[in-house]
């Protein structure tokens, strides 16, 4: 079974599992970065989602995406190569910023949880920034 | 005589100075929806602008004037098709969940209006905040 992460926004709480099998190095990267307490701010290129930067840590590591996509389904949490962006989507998203589409990989989606948690993320359209805290669900 | 407008958002303010020659419907059609109170946004697709959705400028079927896609800082710009107005305080091209899009230049911020287009910028993390249009003098 795929570990596990607490994911909470704004008070509300879910649950997310790792996508080991798609991306064993950004997850395992990921993993050793948490706990993550930091800004999520709405995206302005990308869509229907959020960002935050998860920090110099583990996912610096990783030079290179695994298992690329362009498209971020609702309540998939994705990462840049080198950990420099991290994207947490709540209804349609593509990664793009000014020069056009780009890949990313995926890391964890939304298991427990998951329509609370993405209504929160699509209020920050409305009200701003917030605070994301990624934990291990152990 | 030159018509100009009075935006104000967030405690700062800028004239603008419709673009009557290029864009004569569009021009038009916004001056005679103003004085408007409306929700401001922070774009979700086109990066670095922010938008209104004004009801009495959706027309789907109103040519689009003066087209642009790329857009510069201090650019008004309508999307007839949703009945929005956009201002662009840094890069930013008219895109949507397609791809790339147009929308008509119908005006631009007069002089420096670095205070005003800072209060754009503000609106992606802050959260909306209400945009006041009217015609300037009135």
């Amino acid at each position: 079974m795929a570990r596990r992460v607490r994911v909470e926004v704004g008070g509300v709480r879910a649950v997310a599992e790792l996508c080991e099998d798609l991306s064993p190095k950004t997850t395992e990267a990921f993993w050793q970065s948490l706990p993550i307490e930091t800004t999520l701010a709405p995206a302005k290129w990308s869509g229907q989602a959020c960002y935050f930067l998860p920090g110099a840590g583990p996912l610096k590591a990783v030079s290179e995406n695994e298992s690329p996509v362009c498209a971020i389904y609702p309540g998939y949490i994705v990462t840049r190569p080198g950990g420099s962006e991290a994207l947490f989507a709540y209804g349609s998203s593509e990664y793009r910023w000014a020069v056009g589409t780009d890949y990313v990989t995926r890391v964890a989606r939304l298991v427990e949880g998951r329509a609370a948690m993405l209504r929160t993320l699509a209020e920050t359209h409305d009200s701003g920034d917030t605070t994301i805290r990624i934990s291990r669900e152990e | 005589m030159t018509k100009q407008i009075e935006l104000s958002l967030d405690g700062a303010t800028a004239t603008a100075t419709l673009h009557e020659r290029e864009a004569p419907k569009t021009a038009q059609r916004l001056w005679d929806a103003l004085p408007v109170d409306a929700k401001f946004w922070h774009g979700r697709w086109s990066g670095s602008a922010g938008y209104a959705l004004i009801p009495a400028l959706q027309d789907p079927a109103a040519p689009l004037e003066n087209r642009m896609s790329i857009l510069a800082p201090g650019m008004v710009v309508v999307r007839s098709d949703h009945g929005e107005v956009m201002i662009c305080y840094g890069p930013a091209q008219v895109r949507e969940l397609a791809g790339n899009a147009w929308a008509a230049h119908v005006a631009t911020l007069d002089g420096d209006a670095s205070v005003f287009l800072a209060a754009v910028a503000r609106v992606q993390h802050a959260g909306a905040k209400q945009l006041v249009v009217r015609r300037k003098g009135a």
